[in-house]
């Protein structure tokens, strides 16, 4: 799984950062510790731009 | 000589540090341990988890304080991958095709796209470029009553 910019039209795409958190396996998403049809509890789509739910949580 | 699971301390009330992760192996069943915070915000590892709750680059004697440790996390979760979805506007399914070696440290995988699951993109990229950076691990704190 990988993030795109907005406006990508390129054939290649430079990573900066581990792979490993973004393999998909069984349809559950490593990095974010949620299945691939949850990936909402991880990620938010706010006015076509991502942001990321933090997973340290404090109660 | 028997240990005692909970420690004497895990009681109701207790500030505890709790971590988990799942295992692919076992359903995802969520996997992980729990410690004690004491009062004076050191943590009490116990006899499991003793010598191993350390902080990379420091010495493992000595009491470990829940500060330090929430400060590395802190600084860890900003070095993860995840983080750099932020800003983006798409999230690819890709399926890899190859795994071409470049240089010492650079590879690029060769990916067919399998889908667009979050946001929209015109296009998807058919290789990916990235470096192998050291061994990291991440832990995910499931609770920290503070």
């Amino acid at each position: 799984m990988i993030a795109l910019p907005n406006g990508y039209a390129e054939e290649r795409l430079t990573w900066h950062g581990c792979m490993g958190p973004l393999v998909v396996k069984n349809r559950f998403v490593r990095g974010f510790g949620v299945p691939l049809d949850f990936l909402q509890y991880a990620l938010r789509m706010q006015e076509g731009r991502l942001s990321v739910r933090p997973f340290i949580s404090r109660e | 000589m028997r240990t005692q699971f909970p420690g004497p301390g895990l009681r109701p009330g207790a500030r505890v540090l709790a971590w988990g992760f799942r295992d692919c192996t076992d359903g995802w069943r969520l996997w992980g341990n729990v410690v004690l915070v004491s009062t004076s915000g050191y943590i009490i590892p116990d006899n499991y988890n003793a010598g191993s709750l350390r902080l990379d680059g420091q010495p493992g004697s000595g009491p470990l304080r829940f500060g330090a440790l929430d400060s590395a996390l802190a600084a860890k979760a900003g070095s993860n991958s995840v983080w750099a979805f932020g800003g983006k506007a798409a999230v690819a399914l890709l399926r890899v095709t190859a795994f071409v070696p470049v240089a010492d440290y650079t590879h690029t995988l060769r990916c067919d796209s399998v889908a667009i699951v979050l946001g929209s993109s015109a296009r998807t990229p058919r290789y990916v470029d990235f470096a192998v950076r050291p061994p990291a691990f991440a832990i995910w704190t499931l609770g920290i009553p503070w």
